[in-house]
């Protein structure tokens, strides 16, 4: 157990997903982001006997990726615990003051490091679209599928549009995507929960990306979820934005398969829902039984939007009259009209929900 | 074995509560302003989407009938984004397992289309395992349906969301494809068996927005006891756009939605005639 049965009663979102026990806590929230969709360019490269060599070959991959950003982030721990301090702080913290010692120093309580990572599902899209066109139907081989990417899909938009609309996609409460993001996420957690921080702490998963899947994903060339070079990686526990078709209870039964209770680093998904629908009674109450069945399934966080596609266009058309237009993005809120517009294009991507068929 | 189209979570304008729609395909009615054109035909059939295509031709390669599509799937198959196969075949189990999945969200199953009683067994199947399973079921029917299918399928309704679309036999046969004379005989029959019936009522602009189908919708809600409910839903286009899919041309094409004050409007005046309240059924 992390914390103790009394403090764990006294969590607080510390800043914005994380929840750290409150006025006893020492700890480091995204530190660091890792970017995994980096591991597919150096996999790809070579060939697998099937889809589970693959993924093992993945996972060495992205090991490598985990570690030497763990380590660097801990190096930089053992720093701080050496030249940092804060008294003032310090004081407030339990055990600061009954140790003697400031908080950089090893008086907190807690001491934990939350690693993050935007393009998790991205990566969970990639493979299970890679196990279904690679080695299920042999749409592709895989030296075709990594030059595609190479090449940004040049002249490759049928692989590219097989790769997004046939394959199964993480939010749809399809088990084909959802057993590989669940892999991965115990996987991750297994070989985070070997490192300790300098002071003690423990290291916890978390999944939401502040601004980061956007400037990552400016970076990243394309994946093999269909995703272009430069459009912003998956930026939390859900669906890439856009891809999912079942509505809100596809993003609770692919979210909720996953057991989140050692995401204390702050697992978010974000929703969002059409202004027109949450004015209806009708609606307010659907969205109430949503809200209560996704926490009951064991759904850490919602980060839910009300506002139409519409609005959203026309605030991006005519700033100057939405100025007091505030969104959810991840892990903060911000005027839409102040977002970079990547950021922006991601919001536009999430599916609006509504109350089901016509 | 039945034929679905489409089962939707989060549906709520399809019964009281957050349901679980299952969309059966096939319906004898041929109504003009059907905004499930999809649920017409009871074979499987493809939807085109022409904006998605990139020309590729894959489907021409595989395609084994031509012009004489009988709807295999062979090219929806080879597709990676236009085109798309609309019904597939499933049991009532893997219909009711899908369905339970959604129970947490408190609503029920309502089983539509199409016009589900078009495949009676099928439908009744699923009632009753969806009943069998703590699931409350309503069902929604143009009543143009075997009167047994419609009795045996009644002992495990909760609530029928029952088509009231004209009332001059002659409009009927005209604007829906079938005579009304059996649909109200069925609802005289769902009365007599005690069932709970919500009267759903869609008014279209130049076909049955008159005082008489009015007062006739009305007549029927007093006349009823079983009757709880008169939905009014006024005429959408949402369905529009599924005709050019489909390869086919809409008949109302032309015609505008009302606006919100005469939808209210149709509201108040329908609810002056009738001690059965009356409410605007998609809002």
């Amino acid at each position: 157990m992390a914390v103790s049965l009394r403090d764990a009663r006294l969590c607080i979102h510390s800043n914005c997903v994380e929840i750290t026990p409150v006025a006893a806590s020492n700890v480091r929230v995204a530190t660091p982001y890792i970017n995994l969709t980096t591991a597919f360019h150096r996999v790809l490269a070579s060939d697998y006997a099937d889809f589970a060599a693959l993924f093992a070959a993945m996972k060495r991959e992205m090991e490598k990726v985990i570690r030497a950003a763990v380590e660097q982030a801990l190096a930089k721990e053992a720093a701080m615990a050496r030249y940092a301090s804060a008294p003032l702080s310090s004081a407030l913290l339990d055990d600061c003051l009954l140790r003697g010692t400031d908080a950089g120093n090893g008086g907190a309580k807690y001491n934990f490091l939350y690693p993050c990572f935007p393009g998790f599902i991205t990566v969970a899209d990639g493979l299970a679209a890679i196990e279904q066109a690679v080695y299920e139907k042999r749409e592709m081989t895989l030296k075709h599928l990594s030059d595609c990417l190479e090449n940004d899909f040049a002249d490759a938009e049928r692989e590219r549009l097989y790769l997004l609309n046939k394959c199964p996609k993480f939010g749809n409460g399809d088990e084909r995507v959802d057993r590989i993001a669940r892999d991965m996420h115990e996987w991750l957690t297994g070989i985070l929960s070997e490192y300790r921080t300098p002071l003690g702490g423990g290291v916890f998963p978390s999944y939401f990306a502040w601004m980061r899947h956007g400037r990552m994903g400016a970076v990243t060339p394309a994946t093999p979820d269909g995703r272009h070079a430069g459009v912003a990686l998956s930026e939390c526990l859900g669906p890439v934005p856009g891809r999912d078709a079942e509505g809100p209870m596809g993003v609770l039964r692919s979210v909720c398969s996953i057991d989140q209770h050692s995401g204390i680093g702050g697992i978010a998904t974000n929703l969002r829902f059409g202004r027109d629908f949450l004015m209806r009674e009708k609606g307010r109450e659907a969205f109430k039984r949503f809200v209560r069945a996704f926490m009951e399934s064991g759904g850490f966080e919602l980060q839910i939007n009300v506002v139409s596609s519409r609005d959203l266009a026309e605030a991006k058309r005519h700033p100057e009259a939405y100025r007091t237009l505030m969104v959810r993005v991840a892990g903060f809120s911000d005027y839409f009209v102040a977002l970079d517009p990547e950021i922006q294009e991601e919001i536009m991507r999430r599916s609006e929900h509504e109350g089901g068929g016509v | 074995m039945g034929m679905i189209f489409d089962i939707r979570s989060f549906c709520v304008d399809d019964g009281d509560g957050v349901r679980t729609s299952v969309f059966l395909k096939g319906c004898p009615l041929a109504c003009l302003w059907c905004h499930n054109p999809e649920g017409q035909s009871p074979s499987p059939e493809i939807a085109f989407t022409a904006s998605a295509c990139i020309g590729c031709g894959a489907c021409r390669t595989v395609c084994a009938h031509g012009e004489g599509c009988v709807g295999c799937g062979a090219c929806a198959d080879v597709c990676v984004g236009a085109k798309r196969l609309i019904g597939r075949e499933m049991t009532a189990e893997e219909v009711v397992r899908r369905v339970c999945s959604d129970r947490q969200m408190g609503g029920g199953m309502t089983l539509t289309g199409g016009e589900p009683l078009y495949q009676p067994a099928f439908c009744l199947d699923i009632a009753r395992l969806a009943a069998q399973n703590g699931i409350p079921v309503d069902v929604e029917t143009s009543g143009y349906a075997d009167a047994r299918a419609l009795t045996a399928l009644a002992e495990y309704t909760d609530c029928f969301l029952f088509d009231i679309k004209e009332s001059d036999d002659k409009r009927h046969l005209a604007d829906t494809g079938v005579p009304l004379a059996p649909i109200l005989a069925n609802l005289d029959l769902l009365n007599s068996l005690r069932a709970d019936i919500a009267l759903r009522c869609p008014i279209i602009p130049g076909f049955n927005d008159r005082e008489e189908h009015f007062a006739a919708i009305a007549a029927l809600a007093d006349r009823y006891p079983s009757v709880r409910r008169v939905d009014v839903l006024p005429y959408h286009r949402a369905g529009r756009s599924k005709y050019a899919r489909l390869g086919r041309s809409y008949a109302l094409s032309e015609l505008e939605e009302p606006d919100a004050r005469t939808a209210a409007d149709r509201v108040k005046q329908i609810g002056a005639m009738t001690r059965t309240p009356v409410v605007n059924g998609s809002r």
